[in-house]
């Protein structure tokens, strides 16, 4: 596997703005502004990660990530979309990208994608999910890697970090999660990791609700999240908004 | 124009109904007014031919034919009567005021023999009995034919003495001319249609005057409004100046031009929200891409400034305003992504409780106070649960922020629309909506609060409710607090938008 990105978008602005982004990781990136001009580049050489648009004149994002594999290329995704649905971003995740970044991006939210990608070695085919099996019947919903759900017999939401999105984030050295009373959307950020080595990790919500309880240990604790995220290492209850249209988004357990 | 007008054509109408009837009344009673003189002329001559009768009576009996002639000439110089004549029973005209005539032969066949005499020589079919006289109009002239009838003292005169059989010695005729009496019919003839000409031109210009006057204010004003209304002016009202027929047309028309006027506004505000809704998605499509270079070079200016740089602090605010904007772009797409309904049948009461829920235990809502006034017996309506829920949020977030020291807010729901709709109410008791600002407040982005929302709560609601085929509208009193009402129709095929044949979702 070769050591430099791929990024492909059809506006050299965009292009450039990404390359200047992944420099701070160290890491360097080529360009196509075309679908076709990327697919020429993947022939002559490898690449450890291919960030592409969604939206773009001739073939777009999911047809290149669909030729990519076609030609037998494992290399991990990255999806840039517009603001995307949470049906678009599962959507582009099923065709084997491993994350979705959505324009406009800061650095950080890019290389925050970026460094899990590269760290979770992902390649095409089912995410790594890396959970005990749930106990039967036990109604717990994931955003694959990001975050889960479990509903409670009083109606109300547990939710916490997937353990496939610990496992890509390191040591954590602090959580951000919102108040009590806040409002939270399904595939929006719902928690942000903040790991020792500097890096902001993102977490999307798996349902939309209010928040009702902010887990004070996990908070105290920040470790427990990455060590047991399904258990003691839970982060938010929720108070849930749409349960019944949201459910369907999420891949059961 | 003035002869297309109603009152005209009523006005012609009206008129050509009482000219043809005065113009009936007038023919009839100048038929009886002829057939009345007639008669009387006809008695006057009857008489006078009587009188003449008797008068001549001695002279016929002593055959003294001057006496004769010379009475009968004096009647014909003084009065009407133009021509007295004797005629013999055999046709001899024995005496004439014309004197050229005497002497003369009336044959069987002539015309004043007829008159009574048809058929077989002496037969007098016609005759009338007892010698009563007959009288033929011809022409101008009025005839009297008076029999005169033997005596038996006729029969030793010699004038008669070989006519011992006849009953009828012959007749008395007495010619009157009808020249003065038609002249005088001809001008009560005149008169009388003179004065109906005069009635029928009187009468309908009265008519006229009064249907004009009558309809022309109402019918103007109706006219006006609708050419106002016509012109786009909604709000142009008739004047109800009457409980007849025109005042409930402009009852009716007031009340049309209302409801028109209340679509019109709800159709332009759902095509506001819809043009911008789409504007805004594409602007925000547009916008990503060279806010991904703002940002991205902003943020690279920022990472390699100095920390003495004294350009950090402007670099920070590009970043910031940056993300800013993105922020406001994400709205944006959020807003023109409002989800269409899931319908499903839910209970009013339900979707209530479910609001009060989730916004009952914020900090925001711990000085607030809410009561309920539920209509018990509600039905159960065909509506999204979240979405009708998003919408009551919504309201009650807009009402606890009207009172930032707390209140009460109050909670309905009743049925309305003759029970084919669902009314949801939100009250507050806060500074109420000021009237400059009503018109505005469901459109996108428009805010009061000073940028700290996004200004798009009440245009997600107003866009809700119209997928259900709803109304939302307020009333507000400075002061006095606001309500908001929510309408929705129990099911889709009694909303008003069951004619353009949606399916349910």
């Amino acid at each position: 596997m070769g050591e430099r990105i791929l990024a492909i978008d059809d506006e050299r602005v965009v292009l450039d703005a990404i390359r200047k982004a992944l420099r701070q990781s160290d890491l360097e990136t080529d360009t196509a502004q075309s679908a076709a001009a990327a697919l020429q580049l993947l022939t002559a050489s490898s690449y450890k990660l291919v960030i592409t648009d969604l939206m773009m004149p001739g073939m777009d994002g999911l047809q290149l990530l669909r030729r990519i594999r076609d030609m037998g290329v494992k290399t991990a995704a990255i999806m840039i979309t517009g603001y995307p649905s949470i049906q678009t971003a599962l959507y582009a995740k099923r065709l084997g990208a491993f994350e979705y970044v959505t324009k406009p991006f800061t650095r950080q939210e890019l290389n925050s994608v970026v460094i899990r990608a590269i760290r979770a070695g992902a390649v095409a085919g089912p995410q790594v999910e890396g959970a005990p099996p749930p106990e039967a019947g036990e109604p717990v919903y994931y955003l694959p890697a990001h975050s889960w759900a479990k509903i409670e017999p009083d109606g109300t939401v547990r939710l916490g970090m997937a353990r496939a999105f610990a496992f890509t984030v390191g040591e954590i050295a602090r959580l951000q999660l919102p108040a009590k009373g806040d409002l939270v959307e399904q595939g929006r950020v719902c928690a942000v990791v903040h790991a020792t080595d500097g890096v902001d990790h993102s977490i999307h919500s798996p349902l939309s609700g209010t928040v009702l309880e902010v887990n004070a240990v996990v908070l105290e604790n920040p470790s427990l999240a990455g060590r047991d995220p399904e258990h003691l290492g839970w982060l938010l209850r929720l108070m849930p908004q749409n349960l019944d249209a949201e459910i369907p988004n999420l891949s059961p357990a | 124009m003035w002869h297309r007008s109603v009152a005209f054509e009523l006005t012609l109408i009206a008129v050509l109904v009482m000219a043809a009837a005065l113009m009936f009344l007038t023919w009839l009673s100048l038929r009886w007014q002829r057939a009345w003189l007639l008669n009387e002329v006809e008695r006057g001559l009857l008489l006078t031919s009587d009188t003449l009768q008797s008068s001549l009576r001695q002279g016929m009996m002593q055959n003294q034919r001057e006496d004769i002639r010379s009475s009968t000439e004096s009647i014909t110089q003084q009065t009407r009567i133009d021509r007295i004549r004797l005629i013999e029973h055999r046709g001899r005209i024995t005496m004439s005021t014309r004197r050229e005539d005497v002497g003369g032969r009336l044959e069987r066949s002539a015309a004043d023999c007829t008159i009574c005499h048809k058929g077989a020589y002496g037969n007098v079919t016609l005759a009338p009995p007892s010698g009563e006289a007959r009288v033929v109009v011809e022409g101008n002239r009025m005839r009297a034919f008076t029999p005169v009838l033997a005596e038996s003292r006729c029969f030793n005169q010699a004038c008669h003495q070989q006519e011992k059989r006849s009953q009828v010695l012959g007749v008395i005729e007495v010619s009157l001319s009808l020249e003065d009496a038609e002249k005088n019919f001809a001008r009560r003839q005149a008169t009388l249609a003179g004065l109906s000409l005069g009635t029928i031109v009187v009468g309908s210009g009265l008519l006229g005057f009064a249907l004009a006057r009558r309809f022309r204010r109402p019918m103007s004003d109706l006219l006006r409004g609708i050419r106002r209304v016509a012109a786009g002016d909604l709000d142009h009202r008739i004047p109800e100046r009457s409980r007849d027929e025109f005042g409930e047309l402009a009852r009716s028309f007031n009340v049309m031009s209302q409801r028109l006027s209340n679509i019109q506004q709800s159709l332009v505000r759902s095509e506001r929200l819809i043009s911008m809704g789409k504007l805004a998605a594409g602007v925000a499509h547009e916008i990503n891409n060279p806010l991904t270079g703002i940002l991205s070079y902003a943020e690279g200016l920022l990472s390699e400034a100095k920390p003495d740089d004294p350009l950090r602090g402007d670099y920070a605010v590009i970043v910031h305003e940056a993300l800013r904007c993105r922020q406001i772009v994400r709205s944006l797409l959020d807003f023109a992504r409002q989800g269409t309904p899931a319908f499903a049948l839910v209970s009013p009461q339900d979707i209530i409780e479910k609001a009060v829920n989730v916004l009952v235990r914020l900090p925001a809502f711990h000085q607030i106070t809410f009561e309920r006034r539920i209509e018990p017996g509600l039905p159960a309506i065909h509506a999204d649960p979240v979405q009708i829920e998003q919408v009551l949020i919504n309201l009650i977030v807009n009402a606890q922020e009207a009172m930032p020291n707390g209140g009460t807010i109050v909670l309905g729901a009743g049925s309305s629309g003759g029970g084919n709709q669902v009314q949801f109410s939100v009250k507050d008791e806060g500074a109420g909506i000021p009237p400059e600002i009503h018109s505005r407040i469901f459109d996108p982005f428009f805010s009061t609060k000073g940028g700290k929302t996004d200004g798009l709560g009440l245009a997600v609601c107003l866009g809700i409710v119209q997928q259900h085929e709803g109304t939302i509208d307020f009333q507000s009193e400075p002061g006095q607090g606001t309500v908001f009402h929510v309408t929705l129709p129990v099911s889709k095929e009694t909303g008003q938008g069951k004619m353009d044949g949606e399916t349910d979702g």
